[in-house]
């Protein structure tokens, strides 16, 4: 008894500290989410996947009136995209278009987040770093591995003073980094104008083609599709009916997430000449696979193999 | 079509012929060879040593991810553009080549197996795609952890 009780005791204390890395992590994970949506900031930053590597500016103000953002992309074909709360528009002057995505209701962040973030650990290590210096902000450095191959590890840089994350790498199973942003260079706090929020193609945008799609929420895909594979950590968050307004074409919309990484699962009729098979857009991955008469578009920064395992799995209900 | 390559390469090709080309590429496994041999060559005149076994396939898939790219002329990363130049003055502009010179050469993303044993797709040009993509992004929790930085990943598959 006396050996099984110093057993406890010893265990214990080895694994004290990596709860206490656990839990300050995941203290700092919580700073991430406030900060981001609480905080008046603008800033440059610099995005590399595999093959590309771009700088952008982003703006991003909070107001009685909820969340505006804008986000410009400063090299190669000038693109912008503003953010007013759960409306998204992005705009491409090189091809005229404009793509509005707007949602029905509101999942307030709060109410999502803490349920998958206490869940995180399950599937991730985390654990404290050392300090670091981004865009002449101190950062603390949160590292979380994946557990498994289904998903990606990361690695965060995260503003000391005010929470804001300063640069996220996204890493592989050799743990090399897939995709990277970073600031360069960030203001947080002062005055921040609303007109700087607006679109320069705001005018100009009017000729455009305007692709418009709505989505709101129901059960709608549930009971028609069936899902085979469930992937350990990976909930369900939302289930969506999407309907684009110029052709009237409607597709089921359900989304997966383990609190960290998220796959999408887009359901539509098919197309006439269908592209099918795997994909990658930078660190996102897309497997697209046809069954019946519809088409499985099946989308997120995870391995290709977690997809194809979560899309090869599902299958209309039979009745 | 080799002159039309090759005048691509040196960024001479008027733009209303790339479209025409790039079909011919992705069609015509003789063209894509020449082409990669074109590459091969401007890299070995930039005394770039990672010379990648199937350079064909890595830049079709490249290439089909971002049809739109060779027009216009990409002018990203503007530095390195700008030492490749001064380097390779027949190879300037060409937004192939800068994406090959770009990339870094350990990353096990730029050529996913899958897409290099199939036929790529057309995927960036999918404006369905894009839509997806932004949908996605909106739910991703990547989005609540860094604003709207992350959408980012919807736009930089656009151009």
């Amino acid at each position: 008894m006396k050996r099984y009780l110093a057993c406890a005791v010893c265990g214990l204390c080895l694994s004290l500290p990596v709860q206490a890395q656990q839990q300050d992590g995941l203290y700092w994970l919580g700073r991430v989410v406030t900060a981001a949506h609480k905080l008046n900031y603008t800033g440059t930053f610099s995005y590399r996947n595999g093959g590309i590597e771009e700088t952008s500016r982003i703006t991003h103000l909070v107001q009685a009136g909820g969340e505006h953002e804008r986000l410009e992309v400063l090299d190669g074909s000038p693109r912008e995209l503003i953010r007013n709360n759960d409306e998204v528009k992005c705009y491409l002057p090189d091809s005229h278009t404009l793509i509005i995505d707007k949602r029905a209701h509101r999942r307030s962040f709060p109410a999502l987040l803490p349920a998958s973030l206490s869940g995180l650990a399950e599937y991730y290590s985390i654990r404290k770093g050392p300090m670091d210096r981004v865009a002449e902000h101190e950062s603390q450095i949160i590292f979380l591995e994946s557990r498994d191959d289904l998903r990606y590890g990361q690695q965060l840089w995260i503003d000391a003073n005010s929470g804001l994350l300063l640069k996220i790498s996204l890493m592989n199973e050799r743990n090399q980094a897939i995709e990277t942003f970073a600031f360069t260079q960030l203001q947080i706090g002062g005055t921040i104008e609303r007109e700087v929020l607006k679109s320069r193609y705001a005018a100009q945008s009017s000729k455009w083609r305007i692709q418009q799609v709505h989505s709101s929420e129901g059960r709608t895909g549930d009971g028609i599709w069936q899902f085979n594979v469930e992937l350990p950590g990976f909930r369900k968050l939302t289930s969506l009916k999407r309907q684009t307004h110029s052709d009237g074409t409607e597709s089921f919309h359900m989304v997966f997430s383990d609190g960290l990484a998220a796959i999408s699962v887009f359901i539509e009729a098919l197309p006439e000449k269908p592209e099918l098979g795997m994909v990658s857009m930078g660190a996102i991955n897309v497997y697209r696979r046809a069954v019946g008469e519809h088409l499985l578009v099946v989308m997120g920064e995870v391995p290709q193999a977690t997809l194809k395992k979560l899309g090869d799995g599902i299958e209309p209900k039979k009745k | 079509m080799k002159t039309e390559l090759s005048t691509l390469l040196d960024d001479e090709l008027e733009a209303y012929r790339h479209q025409s080309l790039l079909t011919a590429l992705r069609n015509d496994t003789e063209l894509r060879a020449t082409m990669a041999n074109y590459l091969l060559i401007g890299d070995a005149l930039r005394g770039i040593p990672d010379l990648t076994t199937n350079l064909t396939a890595s830049v079709m898939a490249r290439l089909d991810k971002e049809p739109t790219l060779l027009a216009p002329p990409a002018r990203r990363s503007a530095g390195l553009l700008r030492d490749m130049a001064a380097l390779a003055a027949s190879l300037t502009g060409v937004a192939v080549v800068a994406w090959l010179a770009l990339s870094p050469p350990a990353s096990p993303t730029l050529v996913p197996p899958v897409a290099q044993a199939k036929k790529p797709d057309v995927i960036a040009t999918s404006e369905r795609m894009q839509e997806y993509l932004m949908a996605h992004q909106a739910y991703a929790p990547s989005s609540r952890i860094q604003g709207g930085a992350s959408y980012i990943r919807t736009i930089s598959a656009s151009r």
